[in-house]
């Protein structure tokens, strides 16, 4: 059975793809199975300098969901070149970097300093809802995606991925906009963003009071954005948003995606990724379905 | 490399009350898990047939008895997820994964204070029966209230000494856990697990009277295994550095020195 697919000229052994955020740098996957079985690993958000995140509590299970505002905390992108992805190379991993800035300049500059490595994608968030200065900004306005677009794409020969926020007016809208800024992809959904009250104590649970909400719960929703998406861009659309079985992947692939996203699921079963791969396989096995690519776009609306 | 126990199913053996609210549940677990399990370890457990309920719950090692591959957790059941994982019946399985995380150590330390409070007792009964074996281990534990208190007589089993206290005095000593050993020499090592106030209290003794101490902090957890950043705690390196660690990966046992609380 052919399982590989092929995300903006980067050709994956599967669709299968951990979410940033959700998946650290690999190591600690790689404690329970080998990462280069993956189609690939999106590492968790890179910033030009080190990001201390939010304070606790950054975590809350809602119903089907959770609800997390981490704050982009992360190493700083020079120390993912010299520590983190070295590692994941040599692990066999193929890397989509994950960045994040404060304004158009700063996602230039990631893309141009990553330029030169052996990454196979970036992905560019422009939808980090639990930064105040950035993400937020510009991920709800499609004339700051296309110039984010237009700026990583100068930037950089790898191909560019856009990660969209679910948090707009018109998704479609947003996915245009990254195309037409020159990416090579469009990745979607981010969290939505949500909230959670703490009775007893009448605060927020959350000390960022606002969270992006994953998981099962914002699976019709993702499923939905990902089909208007695919239908309103020529580039490849990877999907994502509280995928928690092989079945689940198959239906974001039919309705248009390349590869999808695995995130919350990281959360509740370290072996979640394989097994999600081993299901979709299993899916296609049962259904005389010989090559995933098969699955692409192949949802039949009357 | 791939070294790390996966997601495990395990049987409960039995579950009985424990008093205060508290569960014990006893589960069958394989030799792996003993092998690698260490006083202050967790584990996380899904929440039986309950798949609305993403992530797992994370509860201290309570007793290990590796000789009959024998678990023992104690369960506060405070939300729906630990409620459910309280009902689970006799024979029946809840998957988990563990021991997590890092565990107290006991270095060369001959003296020992084992201090618990509420919830946080149950760790303290695994450190005592473990590090009992070469150091006398006094064990003070504090509750809310008489009816609160449970696993009083496996303490008095493995600990050197056992210093039970009450918030509103309705037995033992009028009082917290720490005030309690006032009168008690100073020992060589300081473990301690309970409510933050406690924790600080123990944290403030410890650093005044130059002793080594150890803390086992909890917070709202996602993963359990250290790649998803939510179970954070702030850190102090020696150059004054404030850091968030992940209090699941890198503790939940910290030093009392490098901990902010």
């Amino acid at each position: 059975m052919r399982l590989s697919v092929n995300l903006c000229g980067v050709e994956l052994k599967n669709p299968i793809i951990p979410a940033s955020g959700t998946f650290g740098f690999g190591r600690e996957f790689s404690r329970y199975y080998d990462i280069s079985r993956l189609g690939a690993v999106a590492t968790k958000g890179i910033t030009p300098l080190p990001r201390l995140g939010n304070p606790p509590a950054r975590i809350t299970e809602t119903p089907s969901g959770i609800l997390n505002a981490v704050g982009l905390q992360n190493p700083g992108v020079d120390a993912f070149i010299e520590e983190e992805l070295p590692w994941l190379i040599q692990q066999g991993a193929t890397v989509i970097a994950n960045v994040s800035g404060n304004s158009v300049d700063e996602y230039a500059e990631l893309a141009e300093t990553l330029d030169s490595t052996d990454i196979a994608l970036l992905e560019v968030n422009v939808s980090c809802p639990n930064i105040h200065a950035g993400g937020c900004v510009f991920g709800s306005d499609p004339g700051t995606i296309r110039d984010v677009a237009k700026a990583v794409r100068a930037a950089t020969r790898k191909p560019v991925l856009v990660k969209l926020s679910p948090n707009v007016a018109d998704i479609a809208e947003a996915a245009k906009a990254a195309e037409e800024g020159g990416a090579d992809g469009v990745s979607l959904i981010n969290t939505l963003t949500g909230m959670a009250i703490d009775l007893k104590t009448r605060r927020p649970v959350l000390a960022n009071v606002t969270g992006g909400l994953s998981g099962p719960a914002v699976r019709p929703v993702a499923l939905r954005m990902c089909y208007q998406a695919a239908q309103a861009v020529s580039i490849p659309v990877v999907g994502m948003g509280g995928i928690m079985t092989g079945e689940d992947a198959a239906a974001f692939l039919l309705a248009g995606c390349t590869a999808v996203q695995v995130g919350t699921a990281n959360l509740s079963d370290p072996m979640a990724c394989i097994r999600i791969l081993e299901e979709l396989e299993h899916y296609c096995s049962q259904n005389g379905i010989a090559d995933v690519n098969e699955l692409i776009g192949g949802l039949i609306v009357e | 490399m791939s070294n790390a126990l996966p997601p495990f199913s395990a049987k409960l053996l039995s579950s009985r009350p424990l008093g205060g609210g508290m569960r014990e549940l006893c589960l069958e677990v394989p030799d792996e898990f003993c092998r690698a399990s260490r006083p202050g370890m967790f584990v996380h457990l899904k929440v039986p047939d309950a798949p609305q309920h993403l992530l797992r719950r994370p509860i201290s090692i309570m007793d290990l008895e590796p000789e009959d591959n024998l678990l023992v957790l104690g369960v506060q059941p405070k939300g729906e997820g630990t409620r459910l994982i309280c009902s689970l019946r006799e024979g029946g399985c809840i998957e988990m994964l563990g021991p997590l995380g890092n565990g107290f150590s006991l270095n060369d330390a001959k003296t020992v204070w084992a201090i618990g409070g509420g919830v946080g007792v149950a760790p303290m009964l695994y450190a005592c029966r473990e590090f009992s074996k070469s150091a006398r281990v006094t064990a003070s534990l504090g509750f809310r209230t008489r009816d609160m208190i449970f696993s009083e007589r496996d303490f008095h089993e493995s600990a050197f000494r056992l210093v039970i206290a009450t918030d509103d005095g309705t037995a033992g000593f009028h009082g917290n856990a720490l005030a309690a050993l006032s009168s008690h020499p100073l020992p060589d090592l300081i473990i301690a697990c309970g409510p933050t106030p406690m924790l600080k209290a123990v944290q403030e003794f410890a650093l005044g009277h130059n002793l080594h101490c150890q803390l086992s902090l909890e917070q709202r957890m996602g993963c359990g295994y250290g790649a998803c950043l939510t179970c954070s705690c702030r850190t102090m390196s020696r150059d004054g550095e404030e850091h968030y660690a992940r209090v699941c990966a890198d503790g939940p046992v910290f030093d009392a020195g490098k901990v902010v609380l």
